[in-house]
């Protein structure tokens, strides 16, 4: 008779217990750490957009998200994703891959399809709110009045024009900024609670020691004089302003420039200007004193300008202006020639002796660059045609244009945020220096409010974030792709009228676009530390969200911190 | 939906794996996609190491510890035995090395392949015979160092994608740690056809690689992107279908990180690109005659991890 056993165990030995007993973490000299960096665009960026995070949630369709994650760091995502001039991409990882993220047309989407939405925005809770004065409602006012209502604080803003908006209201045309965009974006910023003045001109409306009776005072007033170029027949009626130009048709005036237009300048001001005339009928001549090469114009703008029909004069220097009996004007000009700057700067612009040029016009419009109206600042707040940047202890303080500065939106946006940071630490009496060096995003200038926000609420300020540069990179995990070139309305139909020029991404472009994003230094949890690990013992901290590893299992092979194609996990050796 | 670690682990950590092994990062991506409803066969191999020291063990479903030719047949005959029983919802799994599968288990193999048994075969490759010391297998390529091919070895890896596709089994696939997705979708696949699948995972080796561990994952890509391991599957026989158009990288990229290629001459390794681009090109004509279009689609549902 066979004898079954009960058990196969009798004959086979099993095995009930778990290895997870076995700290297999001891083998391991070194342990993987999630260190988060700052991407080199978000260190270019002068405002220091989050863009590595934001364009994370476009790619999942977050919109919302991406949203308030913009409104962190910059009150201006519609504005900035149409007029900026993207140092971001110039710096992008990618550049050194194939070519960069569409970051600037990224952001341009973000802000167009969460139009209708309400963002939530958390400002902080203030138990001693002071008054703050604001001079001046353009992009550098409106943002350190955000920013301080970010912050808690009570701004009142005094803008002299009769709408707020400062440069982005009466310089920038419509058809790069639509005026809808940018009511949009104000009104966003004006409903945290900020007091806005308009028609109120410091120096008339407001006395200077009416507005020094506030806590502090942010000085933006901007620059909106054209420069003179201080030759004979300038003041000629058929000589106009370039700034003047552009405000008469922000405002909406009928205006006919004339059948021939000629404009002096090579930047933005001077490519508006010309674009401007061009969309009113005029034939437009562009000179400027020395070559394509060394325009400060943005160069997505020059190739625009050139593409609808704007013809240029290189290395022409306007010396004399004559009226003739013909209601027209001849203008004389100086040929010139490039003398190589000396260290690194731009080449000069030298007269060729005995070479000129004579033009004939019936408008010559001047938009050689812009000086700030100083007639009601106090004289010590002034130096060299400019408002100070910097001042020791008062409680003065300053940006936008009318300070010197690099002129750009997204400049005028930082130093409105500098400037609501300094005024905060100010009032609460600490040393502003200090600080701003630990919430800097790399060396660029750029300051992060959120990490400001973070060290108010602990109490302390941690150092910045290192920068993770292309080498960090692992770019076996990306494909090559292209960039995906944005479209635009053709040129004979953009000069029929004044409406916005470039088209924005479709979703599925934004998708792609979004897809190709590095996202150096931030996790988008793409899940490679997760599903390469040998022993799958990372995990989602749900409190934080960053990862975890079970560091008594970890035997520290680094394969998480090798296959992080953004370089969070780093290997540190166990002392 | 849940992300990929929300997922249960099968193989639980304390394993005795080297560090950086990718061996068991493919069994567990492959115990994941398996889920719960499972029993496994393992040799005595790396996964016998793996699986811990009585009375512990790392793997978190049932299994066997069979002898090192027959995972197959083992399998086979609990997918046999599950049948009788008319449990229809639970599937026998083989896990075997290169060694088990290519030299030892080859006729064992077979034969199932043959009974068309409904198992999962998967063939952890890691190119030698690495948990004894690393010894060459049929499945080491062209001119690696092992132990016991000092000099090189001076034979091809044997091509048993083919051998299987032989025996016009439901499905075949090649598969590797670098692509977790595409490993798992297989799998998920393979679950739903009845007969015998086979997958072969290439699984890097930081030991018998030469190459330090963190590169496992890195290696495992650039074994696809160089053609060196294209990514296809194989449906009754005949049916090539190419999962993943790589980037085409010179091979070189692939052979230089690992200690094992260090000695190669340029001739030896202009000789491997030429093996690699004609067995590509062999594989596109096979894709380009039985399947026609969907090259990039994936054939396969569900289980979508996350994103991308």
């Amino acid at each position: 008779m066979k004898v079954y056993p009960e058990s196969c165990e009798l004959l086979i030995p099993i095995s009930y217990g778990s290895t997870e007993i076995i700290e297999t973490g001891k083998w391991g000299f070194q342990k993987p750490e999630m260190v988060l960096g700052a991407a080199p665009c978000e260190e270019s960026c002068p405002a220091g957009n989050p863009i590595a995070k934001f364009i994370h949630f476009v790619g999942e369709a977050k919109y919302d998200l991406a949203l308030e994650t913009i409104l962190k760091e910059n009150p201006f995502p519609g504005v900035c994703g149409r007029v900026c001039f993207h140092p971001c991409e110039r710096d992008c990882n990618r550049n050194q891959y194939d070519e960069a993220v569409s970051i600037n047309a990224l952001e341009r989407y973000v802000f167009d399809v969460t139009m209708n939405q309400k963002p939530l925005l958390r400002p902080m809770l203030n138990n001693h709110p002071v008054r703050i004065a604001i001079v001046g409602a353009g992009p550098a006012g409106l943002s350190c009045a955000y920013f301080l209502a970010m912050l808690g604080h009570r701004a009142t803003i005094f803008e002299a024009r009769n709408e707020p908006g400062g440069v982005l209201r009466w310089g920038i045309p419509e058809y790069r900024l639509p005026k809808t965009v940018l009511k949009r974006e104000i009104r966003r910023i004006l409903e945290l609670g900020i007091e806005l003045k308009t028609g109120v001109t410091v120096g008339k409306g407001l006395s200077m020691e009416a507005l020094s009776r506030y806590e502090a005072i942010f000085l933006s007033p901007g620059a909106s004089q054209s420069l003179t170029l201080g030759i004979e027949g300038e003041n000629l009626t058929q000589v106009w302003r370039g700034t003047d130009f552009l405000n008469r048709i922000n405002a909406q005036e009928r205006i006919r420039p004339g059948k021939e237009v000629i404009v002096i300048g090579g930047g933005n001001t001077a490519m508006d200007v010309a674009r401007s005339a061009r969309r009113l009928g005029s034939a437009v001549t562009v000179a400027y004193r020395r070559t394509k090469k060394e325009m400060p114009a943005i160069s997505e703008e020059i190739e625009e300008t050139e593409q609808e029909g704007v013809h240029f004069e290189f290395l022409v220097q306007p010396v004399e202006i004559r009226s003739l009996p013909n209601g027209r004007i001849r203008v004389k000009f100086q040929q010139m020639r490039l003398k190589k700057g000396s260290q690194g700067k731009r080449p000069h612009p030298i007269p060729i002796k005995g070479s000129f040029l004579n033009m004939e016009t019936d408008r010559l419009i001047i938009a050689a660059g812009e000086g700030v109206d100083l007639s009601w600042v106090p004289t010590d707040l002034i130096e060299k045609g400019f408002i100070k940047e910097t001042f020791s202890g008062g409680k003065f303080f300053s940006g936008g244009d009318a300070v010197n500065q690099h002129r750009s939106v997204v400049t005028a946006i930082s130093s409105g945020k500098r400037a609501a940071i300094s005024i905060d630490l100010f009032l609460r009496g600490i040393d502003p220096e200090e600080v701003l060096s630990k919430i800097g995003i790399g060396s660029k200038g750029a300051l992060s409010m959120e990490a400001y926000m973070r060290g108010l609420e602990r109490g302390i300020w941690e150092g910045p974030k290192s920068i993770v540069g292309f080498d960090k990179i692992n770019t076996l995990f990306f494909k090559p792709s292209e960039r995906i070139k944005l479209k635009k309305i053709p040129s004979d139909q953009a000069l029929k009228g004044f409406s916005e020029v470039r088209r924005g991404l479709s979703s599925g472009e934004a998708k792609e676009s979004a897809s190709r994003c590095f996202s150096c230094g931030t996790c988008n949890e793409c899940y490679n530390c997760y599903y390469f690990c040998p022993e799958g013992i990372v995990s989602l901290d749900e409190m934080n969200h960053t990862r975890k590893v079970d560091l008594d299992h970890c035997k520290g092979c680094g394969i998480c911190s090798k296959a992080c194609p953004r370089h969070v996990i780093e290997m540190r050796l166990i002392s | 939906m849940k992300s990929p670690e929300q997922q249960p682990n099968f193989l639980r950590p304390g394993h005795a794996a080297c560090a950086g092994c990718g061996l068991a990062v493919g069994m567990r991506l492959v115990l994941q996609a398996m889920g719960p409803k499972t029993i496994a066969v393992i040799v005595p191999s790396c996964e016998g190491s793996i699986g811990g020291v009585y009375p512990n063990t790392a793997y978190g479903v049932p299994t066997i510890h069979s002898a090192f030719e027959i995972a197959a047949p083992t399998a086979a005959g609990i997918a046999n035995a599950l049948k009788i029983q008319g449990r229809h919802d639970i599937q026998a799994l083989a896990f075997a090395g290169d060694g088990g599968t290519f030299d030892i288990g080859l006729a064992a193999l077979s034969g199932v392949a043959k009974n068309n048994d409904d198992i999962i075969y998967v063939c952890l490759d890691n190119e030698g015979y690495m948990n004894t010391g690393i010894q060459v297998s049929s499945s080491t390529p062209s001119f690696a160092w092992t132990g016991t091919t000092p000099g090189g070895n001076p034979r091809r890896k044997k091509n048993i994608m083919e051998i299987m596709a032989a025996h016009y089994n439901p499905y075949s696939a090649t598969a590797t740690i670098g692509f977790p997705q595409d490993l798992q979708q297989k799998i998920i696949k393979a679950k739903r056809i009845r007969g015998t699948k086979f997958i072969h995972l290439l699984s890097p080796c930081p030991t018998g690689w030469r190459m330090p561990p963190e590169l496992s994952a890195d290696i495992s890509v650039l074994a696809v992107e160089t053609n060196v391991f294209p990514l296809y599957e194989i449906e009754n026989g005949v049916r090539w279908t190419i999962n993943y158009e790589p980037r085409g990288l010179p091979v070189e990229a692939y052979l230089l990180k690992q200690g094992r290629f260090k000695h190669l001459t340029s001739e030896q390794i202009n000789q491997i690109q030429q093996d690699v681009n004609e067995e590509w090109a062999r594989l596109n004509q096979r894709a380009g005659s039985s399947s026609s279009k969907d090259r990039t689609s994936r054939s396969t549902k569900g289980f979508k991890h996350g994103k991308k």
